[in-house]
């Protein structure tokens, strides 16, 4: 009787000593999600249908026809740390959103002074590991902002993963 | 069949499962762990004789073209970067804000200014629109590929367009990541790599500026 209760005892204070560290998850899912956020950016490219007099326009603008051929121009990232509860090996292999077009999993790979952004295909989670998504190192690109994101601004992240279910989360939008 | 535990096991058991959640909480607010390679290079390297560096001119947000010797007169710090870039170099950016922060009255004598090792992408136009959500101070110039050629060995600038990714970008650049701080004779003084502190960067202009 007694261990049974301690069981039970030691599951709750876990369960608390987690909940202290402001992590929020999912009930059924062994993935936690910590202080995500999205970096603040702006549409620089000039959208499609913008009327051409762009182009005409003053001084310091003379090559903007060109705009017009970047429609992908705008990008942010998006941060968080990941942290794999469960006994089995997990991936982050993707995400989305409603403010850009693709969403794409990169890395940096530092060679001195050059850096070199490369896509990857998934983020390994390793049981009971974690994997941290910070700047100059994994993030999450946006690519193709279909808005600007201001500081303050939260944006809806629908993260997939090799064996857990899809988690949405909010991210604040703010600068570094 | 029921197997009791002995009551100190499960005691243990219990403290451990505790042990175990308090653990990996400690683990994600401990501090980040700066590596050696940042550690060594988070002064900045100085230039010494300061170096002086070749003149150039490209399209800029501030008048269709500028010149570095315009600049002559300001302390200049000076990034290569592009804006479809979306971790490294707006990161470097954010930084420089926070630069332009510390100089406080002082910024009227700096300059800061983007040069693009992507020009098909950041006409003066995009760099305007990009640069003014740091700073509308801050000055965009669009660098073709005959003047990078050119002033790359003063900078030791690498840059290199990778269409051959596994990205729906049509490329990305490769490209390097330093910032360099000039001074108002427009030669070099200070090379910073990328994640060097915002208050050694202030610093440096602010003994320039003295």
């Amino acid at each position: 009787m007694m261990s049974r209760f301690i069981a039970v005892l030691s599951v709750l204070l876990s369960i608390l000593a987690l909940g202290a560290c402001g992590v929020t998850a999912e009930p059924t899912s062994a993935i936690m999600i910590s202080d995500p956020w999205v970096r603040a950016a702006v549409v620089v490219d000039a959208m499609p249908e913008e009327p051409t007099a762009m182009s005409m326009s003053q001084d310091g603008a003379m090559a903007d026809e060109m705009d017009h051929n970047n429609a992908m121009g705008s990008t942010s990232a998006a941060y968080m740390t990941l942290r794999n509860t469960g006994d089995a090996d997990d991936a982050l292999i993707g995400a989305t959103t409603d403010v850009a077009a693709t969403v794409e999993l990169h890395t940096v790979e530092r060679d001195g002074d050059v850096m070199r952004m490369r896509p990857i295909k998934q983020i390994d989670l390793p049981s009971n590991g974690s994997a941290e998504l910070k700047p100059g190192d994994y993030h999450i690109m946006l690519i193709g902002l279909k808005q600007d994101l201001q500081t303050g601004d939260s944006v809806t992240l629908t993260l997939t993963f090799q064996n857990a279910a899809p988690m949405t989360i909010s991210a604040a939008v703010h600068q570094p | 069949m029921r197997i009791a535990f002995p009551r100190n096991i499960a005691l243990a058991i219990a403290l451990l499962g505790v042990g175990l959640a308090l653990n990996a909480c400690a683990a994600t607010e401990a501090p980040a762990i700066i590596n050696e390679e940042e550690a060594a290079f988070s002064a900045g390297t100085a230039i010494d004789p300061p170096r002086t560096l070749s003149d150039f001119t490209l399209p800029s947000t501030v008048s269709p073209t500028l010149s570095l010797s315009d600049l002559r007169g300001k302390v200049v710090l000076l990034y290569f970067g592009y804006t479809f870039c979306p971790d490294i170099c707006p990161t470097t950016l954010a930084e420089l804000v926070h630069v332009k922060r510390m100089l406080d009255a002082d910024a009227d004598n700096a300059a800061f200014v983007l040069i693009s090792v992507d020009p098909d992408r950041d006409t003066p136009g995009v760099l305007t629109r990009y640069l003014a959500a740091f700073d509308p101070d801050f000055i965009g110039m669009s660098g073709d590929d005959q003047t990078l050629r050119a002033i790359g060995s003063d900078y030791g600038l690498y840059y290199e367009r990778r269409a051959d990714l596994a990205t729906s970008a049509d490329y990305l650049v490769d490209h390097s990541s330093a910032t360099y701080l000039i001074d108002q004779e427009g030669q070099l003084r200070m090379v910073y790599s990328y994640g060097t502190p915002p208050e050694v960067i202030g610093a440096d202009v602010q003994d320039l500026l003295r």
